[in-house]
């Protein structure tokens, strides 16, 4: 096995869940893509290793200066592990920072327009069956609603219908996933408790129906962790001057995920007060064709 | 493989792959470009996504990937082409590059390369950022083309030196910064499916020109030519130029009996030669010049596209007849917004509002101000709907108005996500206690792409009173506001 370079990628900061530092020395490269290294520790955890402007994740290591610096320019790297000495200094020397969600106040009218943003650009297409997001994003707001009414038989069909579902190697129902439980968990009443304890009850038993990455991703918000972007779109749910914004950035994370992230979040912090056109669960649920 | 009667579907595995988002949806676009391929897919191999695969008649029999695997699936005319299409995929997945065999089309860089890819072209639209607008537009001049330019930030200087050599040439030069016309039934940039017929227009307002030639319509008339010019052509410096042009032209026209010359107010000087000149074509005219008083001189003047499109309408002997709204019960706060996506729409709605002296904010969220960064809200309805809900949360509005504008070049279907936001505005206006109104008009037509009914019906079941007109829309945001006060 071979060892990759190490040159200008620091500082670095960690997650506070990420693997102890002798697992991330270690670690092999299971994945090479434009935005994040995946590495996988002796273990089996995944560490995401990303850049500053991707922004730090849950188990992960955010690089100030960017992945390139690792120099793993080619995906022929998979497989390869980092160069030991520096990059024990550089995760050595690494902060760690705490990704769980803060209980703070929703603004129905921020909330809403962040769910209508990021629905209404689903409405644009740019897919047709699995790689169609719009129906996972409708979903949303299907799932919140059945948590919300204690309905365990509809959460758990809610959430067959998303988990593993659409484009990317993190599948669009997987972020729509993860937001509606962060959003859940901003909120500070007992009915997104319940909501939020009604999906955390049926979730793990649907972890295998993804990809490794969704799983790291959805186990994390199990715990409460979730990502630095996802914190961005939490925050824009408390201000509606910083939704269009917030948009306009999550327009930008994939192909799909941000706008994913984005109508799950909302679609949590919203909650099942509010009525709108976008909650008829009939139509929310027509994944495909 | 899986061959049905007409076609082949077959999927490829690739073990513990994973590629972006980005990738993979790049790559399924590039596949289904290819010849032969009807529909393609690059997903994970997730139960879920293999029902979905099989509910959209995707997955082949037999296809039983991991959910950590990477699932290429293509549907084409026949196993040759399928097979080759998932080669192509696999080699692009597992090489760096998005290039995976796209039947190769090279756009035409250049004027002169145009040329030869369309030896008979006689018009050649312009889209490249204003600086390089001006060179380009002159190589297409100086080959013989009519342009619409539709680049803005090009420098009026430009604009009167290029204009004068179009003239010259007899050619015309639409823009810069022109969005809509429609030449021998050919539509261009903004513009509607509108019925072929005697009226021909000439324009300096995008959406100005498209609520006339969709009123017209709408009357049962249509329209022979409609000629943009760009919104500074009747200014002092540029002179009318182009107006002069398209107006010789559509005199000589057989096809075109009446004229219209939609634009905002020209100078005092400029407005007097473009009467005479109206006077003078040979044929019955009118002039649409938004916010001047209603006149019936020797060319009649309308200071709304409404009215402008009435009076044009009855010169070819038909009515304009539409539909009246009654208008509901006037909410407790009266302070009227107007979010448009369309200039002139928004300028007509202020005229309307302006003449019954009720104050009000009607924004043009297509303007500069708006639109840095992202695309115009005609083309991306994400835009508004962000304004559109924050509305919702605002106490001191009461009355929405809005617009909605179909045809070519628009979004796919721009009234759902505007019926979302609506709907998500209305929600949050009650929970904080309120009423919200909201009043809207489709710019469109029967012919439109989108479909003028389904817009509506779209609309109106999120609540939305939709209103056959802008004008009539703005008027009964006259009727509920009464001389209130504007938002801040």
């Amino acid at each position: 096995m071979t060892n990759t370079g190490i040159s200008g990628a620091g500082p670095a900061r960690l997650a506070a869940d990420a693997p102890r530092l002798d697992a991330l020395v270690t670690a092999t490269v299971i994945h090479v893509g434009r935005t994040a290294v995946v590495l996988r520790t002796s273990g089996g955890a995944l560490v995401p290793v990303t850049s500053a402007t991707h922004g730090l994740v849950p188990g992960g290591v955010c690089l100030g200066a960017g992945i390139g610096g690792l120099g793993l320019t080619s995906r022929g790297a998979v497989g390869a592990s980092l160069e030991p000495g520096p990059w024990r200094a550089l995760v050595r020397a690494a902060p760690r920072v705490d990704l769980g969600v803060a209980k703070g106040a929703v603004d129905p009218v921020a909330a809403l327009a962040l769910l209508a943003g990021a629905l209404a650009a689903s409405a644009d297409g740019g897919g047709r069956g699995a790689m169609d997001a719009g129906p996972t994003r409708r979903a949303a707001r299907v799932l919140v609603a059945a948590a919300g009414a204690a309905d365990p038989g509809g959460v758990r069909a809610v959430l067959h219908r998303l988990v593993g579902v659409g484009p990317g190697s993190t599948p669009s129902g997987d972020d729509v996933v993860v937001g509606v439980l962060a959003g859940l968990d901003r909120r500070c009443d007992a009915t997104a408790e319940r909501a939020g304890a009604a999906i955390r009850h049926v979730l793990p038993a649907l972890l295998h129906r993804t990809t490794s990455l969704s799983r790291h991703a959805l186990a994390a918000v199990l715990r409460g962790q979730v990502a630095e972007r996802v914190h961005l779109l939490l925050a824009a749910t408390t201000e509606p001057g910083t939704v269009g914004a917030a948009l306009r950035a999550a327009r930008t994370w994939g192909a799909t995920s941000g706008l994913d992230l984005a109508a799950g979040v909302a679609a949590g912090a919203v909650g099942v007060a509010v009525a709108g056109p976008v909650s008829r669960p009939v139509d929310a649920l027509r994944v495909g064709a | 493989m899986t061959t049905t009667t007409s076609q082949a579907l077959a999927a490829r595995v690739l073990p513990r792959l994973y590629r972006d988002s980005v990738t993979l949806m790049a790559l399924a676009s590039s596949l289904e470009r290819r010849d032969g391929v009807t529909r393609a897919g690059a997903v994970m191999g997730t139960p879920g996504n293999l029902t979905v695969l099989e509910r959209s008649g995707m997955r082949p029999d037999g296809l039983a990937p991991a959910p950590d695997d990477l699932v290429l699936v293509v549907r084409g005319r026949d196993e040759a082409a399928v097979a080759a299409a998932l080669d192509a995929g696999e080699a692009g997945l597992v090489t760096a590059g998005p290039d995976v065999g796209a039947r190769p089309v090279r756009a035409p860089r250049t004027v002169a390369e145009g040329l030869v890819v369309a030896p008979g072209a006689t018009l050649a639209v312009v889209s490249t950022p204003g600086t390089y607008a001006p060179l380009v537009v002159e190589q297409a001049l100086r080959a013989g083309l009519h342009v619409l330019c539709f680049s803005d930030n090009v420098t009026t200087a430009d604009e009167v030196r290029l204009k004068s050599l179009a003239a010259r040439r007899r050619l015309l030069l639409m823009g810069p910064d022109c969005g809509t016309a429609i030449l021998d039934g050919v539509p261009l940039g903004f513009a509607n499916a509108v019925r072929r017929g005697p009226v021909g227009i000439v324009a300096a307002s995008g959406t100005g020109a498209q609520e006339v030639s969709c009123l017209l319509h709408r009357a049962g008339t249509g329209v022979s030519q409609l000629v943009g010019v760009g919104g500074r052509d009747l200014s002092v410096e540029v002179g009318g130029t182009m107006t002069d042009l398209a107006l010789d032209l559509l005199g000589a026209d057989d096809d075109t009996a009446v004229v219209v010359v939609v634009s905002k107010p020209p100078a005092a000087q400029v407005a007097r030669r473009l009467l005479a000149r109206l006077a003078g074509i040979g044929k019955p005219a009118v002039a649409c010049l938004l916010g001047e008083d209603d006149t019936d001189g020797a060319v009649p003047v309308r200071g709304t596209l409404e009215s402008a499109a009435r009076v044009a309408a009855r010169l070819v002997g038909t009515d304009l007849d539409l539909a009246t709204v009654e208008p509901p019960t006037a909410p407790a706060v009266r302070g009227v917004l107007g979010l448009y996506t369309g200039g002139t729409l928004a300028a007509e709605s202020r005229v309307v509002l302006a003449r019954a002296g009720v104050h009000a904010r009607v924004l043009d969220l297509g303007d500069d101000e708006y639109t840095v960064g992202r695309p115009h809200p005609m083309i991306d309805p994400s835009a508004r709907a962000e304004h559109v809900v924050a509305a919702g949360g605002r106490p001191d509005v009461g009355i929405l108005l809005l617009d909605l504008v179909l045809g070519f070049g628009a979004a796919a279907d721009p009234a759902t996500p505007l019926a979302s936001a609506v709907g998500a505005a209305v929600a949050a206006a009650r929970a904080d206690g309120r009423e919200l109104v909201v009043l809207a008009s489709v710019c469109g037509t029967d012919r439109d792409p989108q479909g003028l009914d389904a817009a509506r019906r779209t609309l109106s079941d999120a609540g939305v009173l939709v209103h056959p007109s802008n004008a009539a829309a703005a008027r009964t945001a006259v009727a509920l506001a009464g001389p209130s006060g504007a938002p801040a």
